[in-house]
């Protein structure tokens, strides 16, 4: 099993907002290969000092591969979320809201 | 078989009946008509004269040549049917018509009256509009205020992720109606996030007696940002329910 490491200490903060630099991430992180990867699980550090993740950003970086994974414990399965315990349930919160989204069009 | 000459009449057509016509000029004939059987002109020799025509008969003849009948000799019956066949075609196509708006009309109170008025809106839009109704009174002062405290923005913040996430969640509803519609409001909720998100970290510290007024988010300009995204959301809803048909 191939581990790949998201560490947020290098890549700004502490806000993490706006759909665009979700996305504009993804692309340089080239989460699609990731998640076509089956055998490669993530693992994601966002640090203490994060003082928030929005769901604009979340979803524009995490968005695509929730919708792929299909269920909260596939996504969270590959992406392993390391971060205090405030973000760890907003992050739940914008998965559940990717689901339910994915859901409803499909 | 005899050859006999035949005197062939032209015959014109009346209310009452054929009338014998001798001066009357054929130009076309249809059928003869010879004591009851019908004889095809284009089969008979003609004569110099066009009503003198050799037939072979057994008998002496009588000969009675028949007008062609014009169109509108034939037409009554004709007109009748296709007056029948339109007016039966324009009652099928106002009943189809009046179907049809109907249907829309149904469609169109079902989108909008029931599930926009009575569903979606009170329980996707309505608390989210009143929320931020009452953020205008209830965002934190900004750094540049002496009775700013860390405590009232952290305060806010955790109140307001806790309420944006449940109207985040209602919203999904509203793809229920139309995909674009969701589309459109989550991004509009999402600015608010992140404009609330930007404002609170900026001023998590409390009044800061050294803060450039230049280099930071203030509190009224969150709220105009805040009341610009509510209204870009009205905006997208008022669109969608233009445009139900």
């Amino acid at each position: 099993m191939k581990n790949v490491k998201i560490d947020f200490k290098s890549l700004g903060g502490p806000v993490y907002s706006g759909r665009p630099r979700g996305v504009a991430l993804r692309e340089r992180l080239a989460l699609d290969n990731l998640d076509e990867d089956q055998s490669t699980v993530v693992s994601v550090c966002v640090p203490d000092s994060t003082y928030s993740m929005t769901s604009s950003f979340f979803l524009g970086l995490f968005g695509p591969s929730v919708a792929r994974a299909g269920s909260r414990e596939a996504f969270f399965g590959k992406y392993h979320f390391q971060a205090k315990p405030v973000l760890q349930k907003a992050f739940d919160g914008y998965v559940d809201i990717a689901l339910q989204t994915t859901r409803l069009f499909n | 078989m005899n050859s006999v000459r035949a005197t062939i009449l032209p015959v014109s057509l009346s209310p009452h009946g054929p009338i014998v016509d001798p001066t009357a000029r054929v130009d076309r004939w249809h059928t003869v008509e010879a004591d009851g059987i019908f004889v095809d002109w284009t089969r008979l020799p003609l004569s110099t004269s066009p009503r003198v025509a050799e037939i072979a008969y057994s008998d002496p003849l009588k000969v009675l040549l028949v007008n062609e009948k014009t169109f509108w000799d034939q037409s009554p019956a004709i007109i009748s049917c296709l007056a029948l066949l339109v007016s039966l075609g324009g009652v099928l196509y106002n009943a189809r018509a009046a179907r049809t708006k109907d249907k829309q009309a149904r469609t169109q109170s079902i989108n909008d009256e029931f599930w926009m008025r009575k569903v979606l809106f009170p329980l996707s839009i309505e608390p989210a509009l009143a929320y931020y109704s009452s953020v205008q009174t209830s965002l934190p002062k900004d750094r540049f205020q002496q009775d700013a405290t860390a405590e009232a923005v952290e305060k806010f913040l955790v109140e307001f992720t806790a309420a944006q996430a449940g109207f985040r969640g209602s919203a999904v509803a509203l793809g229920l109606m139309n995909p674009a519609l969701l589309t459109a409001v989550s991004l509009d909720l999402e600015d608010i996030e992140d404009t609330i998100n930007v404002y609170c970290y900026e001023n998590k510290a409390g009044y800061d007696s050294a803060a450039d007024p230049g280099g930071s988010v203030t509190r009224e300009e969150t709220l105009a940002s805040l009341r610009q995204s509510v209204v870009n959301l009205l905006k997208h809803i008022k669109k969608y329910q233009e445009g139900l048909k």
